[in-house]
């Protein structure tokens, strides 16, 4: 296993899970703060998958998520109403 | 280049899943928005210069430098507008106030 696989694997289980529990339980608010780490995450995620398969391309998917998904989270802060 | 790599990654790693299990812990939002800036302002970061170092000087650097940079300057923006939603949705604030 190289340097990326297992920081890849790290973020997964130890960044990323967490972040899923936060999203996908409690109130509103939480979630979505949740929701937002599990962005950041993914997005190393899919980098060091990238480094670790080696193949460059695949970069292109860490830059996409990166570009596209604060947009999502904007949208989702946009329609928020309350914590309940 | 592969200690300081290595350096990198670990730190980075370090501060994301720090970030990660602080935003689990944290009862209140507004609490866990704070934990959301050290993986995106540094741990993030961090990371992108660890694979750049590691991929030299080619056209897929510069994305990854790019992906730094947009977590690094956007995201804070967004926990901005989170924590104003946040605001707003328990009426602290007016959700037409632009001030």
């Amino acid at each position: 296993m190289t340097r990326w696989t297992v920081t890849a694997v790290v973020l997964l289980v130890a960044g990323l899970l967490p972040a899923i529990v936060v999203t996908s339980r409690g109130r509103l608010g939480r979630r979505l703060v949740g929701y937002e780490t599990a962005q950041i995450v993914a997005v190393l995620v899919v980098l060091c998958l990238a480094q670790a398969s080696d193949r460059t391309s695949y970069v292109d998917v860490a830059l996409l998520l990166a570009v596209l998904s604060p947009a999502a989270a904007l949208v989702f802060t946009k329609f928020f109403t309350g914590d309940d | 280049m592969s200690v300081a790599i290595d350096v990198l990654l670990v730190l980075g790693t370090a501060l994301v899943l720090l970030s990660s299990l602080g935003v689990l812990l944290a009862r209140e939002p507004f609490d866990q928005l704070h934990f959301l800036a050290p993986a995106s302002t540094l741990g993030a970061p961090l990371i992108c210069i660890a694979v750049m170092l590691q991929l030299g000087l080619q056209r897929t650097t510069a994305k990854v430098a790019v992906i730094g940079i947009v977590l690094m300057l956007v995201q804070p923006a967004v926990t901005a507008a989170t924590g104003r939603a946040l605001a707003a949705g328990r009426g602290l604030v007016s959700a037409e106030d632009d001030s």
